[in-house]
């Protein structure tokens, strides 16, 4: 942010006052050892729609390997047999390249996300989040009590129960990483497959095993003990966030001009205040331990449980509401808000050139088969007397979960009047077949090599066509060589 | 030498001095107006680069010190072997039941077997040997219905060279024309007996001293 400088609190480098500042993490003591905030419990509006939204989207991630699309998962990267069953759509590791678009269209999409509205996905849409607020943060505050109890119970010494609580607390999180576990791995080996291989012996399918143990593990660390670090620190969307946003771009801000200079309310007043009353509340609730008042900042996840803690509190002492709130630094400053700008219609205009591509490269190479040309082994041309002969074999992959029925035509006959009969091949569901094909080119019409095209036809009429060579020998030396025999 | 004002013994002295009383130490390198704090990192951070460090010699350790574990070269030679291991296997069951005889009197008399026999022949010979077996006049291949057998005239000689293709210190058909291994490439041993059974059955003249 250019104007940075407007928002920073000069207090804020003042570190003998108890709050957290722009120089230094809040969740790494002085020794580098890591320090474990617990967010105070929030209620409001934003923290309402925020959790119904993470429901939704755990329902979504828990379902989708249950809801069957054309036989298949909704969502299943079958690594075993290198398949994507995507919603129905069957891509095999020729497509590959699906891949490309599906990254660099998720990169300009969250371009466009965090140009307009900040780090928003980060505190409502990521998995991560999703997990840690709604699951595992829910889980400690049902077994440890509210973030006071919390605290304390950090500061108390271990006795005996302390340990049963925490045994408890780790206990439910080892057992919702195991969930997790489980129900991740389905992704790549469908329920059935899970269910099967729970009944039966670890070694039988030890890889999965090890899956099962290092995510459990992996998740339990992560959502238990490493938590807000990873957003802070390894996250790379965090560190985009300052290329990405610029003065008009939406997010939580602390309103300095009306919150300034911030103070207690006293009876006694004589100097003017701001509206802030310096309670903290925002501090308390923040799950990455930033202090929103100094501005926008990395770790800021966009979380908005600041928003409705002030929000709370302005209630109680009788002041308008949004003191925190979501807005541009532009409209903190001037009032006026602006959407669109030259940057968001150029995000906008490359995802749609994206999309362009994608679907365009979709509608000619990703059919329901696939077909592949080799010229036969061992062979590139015979000549003879009834002309010259190219042997050809083709490789069609039927994507489907079901038999298909393929035809081959050749396109260019009337090229060296090629001799060729239609071909039909049958391939089962999800299986591959070769076919060998034979194209003469009668010596009275043959004048050279040429490029030809077969056409793979399937059953439901989509085709695809493969550019062959058609060899031979120089035609004059050819036809001297056939008449002097 | 100079004395780099970041890393001498003075800086570090006077940062951990700074760092012990709760300041936080601003270095005092400056780039394009930037300037860094001196703050410990993350335990945790640093952890990953010790784990790093240890991994790498548990890893180099167990692969190829003590061979303990094997390398992803090795593991790939030993799936291929289990191919070929497969292949191999297959085709000594389909052998081991199988010769002269059987092919001429039970294979090629078994309508279902021969009706296979034609389709993998349609689907892969006819292109050079063509469907009426006449291989366009041996333009592209030897005819197989001339009665001459160039690689044995007994079934399972037939069976051989389908399996195995032109002997590879032959010439080849026309001193060129190599056919290839099918048994090895993209036929099973039984679809290759399946093929010499229905060239059998299409050229009974030829094999009738081993019918019984």
């Amino acid at each position: 942010m250019r104007d940075a400088s407007l928002h920073l609190n000069p207090r804020a480098l003042d570190n003998k006052r108890n709050i957290p500042n722009l120089d230094s993490l809040s969740t790494i003591n002085n020794d580098g050892s890591k320090f474990n905030i617990h967010p105070a419990d929030v209620k409001g509006s934003f923290t309402t729609r925020r959790r119904l939204t993470a429901w939704l989207l755990i329902a979504v991630y828990v379902l989708l390997p249950w809801i069957q699309i054309n036989g298949y998962p909704a969502v299943f990267i079958d690594l075993a047999e290198r398949r994507f069953h995507l919603f129905g759509l069957t891509l095999l590791t020729q497509d590959f390249w699906v891949f490309f678009f599906f990254v660099s269209g998720l990169a300009f999409s969250l371009f466009v996300l965090a140009s307009l509205v900040g780090r928003v996905w980060c505190g409502w849409f990521c998995p991560y989040t999703v997990f840690l607020e709604h699951l595992y943060r829910r889980i400690e505050r049902f077994v440890d009590g509210d973030a006071q109890k919390r605290k304390k119970l950090d500061a108390a010494p271990m006795d005996s129960s302390k340990a049963l609580k925490r045994i408890i607390k780790w206990g439910l999180y080892i057992l919702a990483s195991f969930t997790l576990a489980h129900i991740f791995l389905a992704y790549f080996i469908s329920i059935p497959q899970v269910w099967q291989n729970m009944h039966q012996a670890p070694s039988e399918h030890i890889t999965q095993f090890l899956f099962i143990i290092a995510f459990t593990g992996i998740f339990t660390f992560c959502f238990g003990w490493f938590r807000e670090q990873f957003c802070i620190i390894l996250c790379p969307y965090g560190r985009f966030q300052s290329a990405l946003t610029d003065d008009e771009t939406v997010t939580v801000f602390y309103d300095y001009n009306r919150g300034e200079p911030r103070g207690k309310i006293r009876k006694d007043d004589t100097e003017a205040k701001g509206d802030c009353i310096d309670c903290k509340r925002c501090i308390n609730v923040c799950p990455t331990g930033i202090d929103i008042r100094n501005g926008i900042q990395l770790e800021c996840v966009a979380c908005s449980s600041c928003i409705d803690a002030c929000n709370d509190i302005m209630r109680k002492v009788k002041r308008p509401t949004g003191l925190i709130r979501y807005d541009s630094a532009a409209g903190l400053s001037t009032g006026k808000r602006k959407i669109i700008r030259p940057r968001i219609l150029l995000y906008v205009l490359f995802t749609a050139l994206g999309l362009t591509a994608l679907s365009a490269t979709f509608m000619s190479k990703a059919k329901p088969f696939y077909a592949g040309l080799t010229r036969m082994r061992q062979t590139t041309y015979s000549a003879s007397e009834e002309g010259v002969r190219n042997t050809f074999v083709i490789n069609i992959t039927n994507k489907r979960n079901r038999t298909a029925e393929f035809t081959i035509t050749l396109l260019d006959k009337e090229k060296l009047n090629l001799v060729f009969e239609d071909r039909k091949l049958s391939v089962d569901a999800i299986q591959e077949e070769a076919i060998t094909l034979s194209i003469l080119s009668p010596i009275d019409h043959y004048v050279g090599p040429a490029d030809i095209q077969f056409q793979v036809t399937a059953d439901d009429a989509t085709s695809s066509k493969l550019a062959a060579r058609f060899l031979g020998p120089n035609p004059t030396l050819y036809k001297e060589d056939i008449a002097n025999k | 030498m100079e004395k780099d004002p970041i890393t001498s013994n003075d800086a570090i002295r006077r940062a951990d001095f700074a760092r012990e009383k709760g300041e936080i130490v601003l270095r005092e390198h400056e780039y394009d107006g930037i300037q860094e704090y001196d703050q410990k990192l993350p335990n945790w951070w640093l952890f990953t680069l010790w784990g790093a460090i240890a991994a790498f010699f548990i890893y180099y350790t167990l692969y190829y010190t003590l061979d303990l574990l094997p390398s992803s070269e090795a593991m790939m030679d030993n799936r291929v072997e289990a191919i070929e291991e497969m292949r191999k296997k297959a085709l000594e069951e389909t052998l081991a039941n199988l010769d002269n005889e059987t092919l001429v009197n039970t294979w090629s008399t078994d309508e279902a077997i021969v009706a296979q026999g034609k389709d993998i022949y349609a689907q892969h010979c006819a292109a050079c040997h063509a469907a009426d077996l006449a291989a366009y006049g041996g333009a592209a291949a030897r005819p197989l219905n001339d009665g001459t057998w160039h690689y044995g005239a007994e079934p399972m000689d037939v069976f051989k060279i389908i399996n195995d293709g032109t002997p590879a210190d032959k010439p080849g058909y026309k001193g060129s024309m190599k056919m290839e291994a099918w048994g090895k490439t993209k036929l099973s041993a039984e679809q290759v007996a399946q093929v010499t059974a229905y060239l059998i059955e299409q050229n009974p003249a030829d094999f009738s001293s081993f019918k019984k």
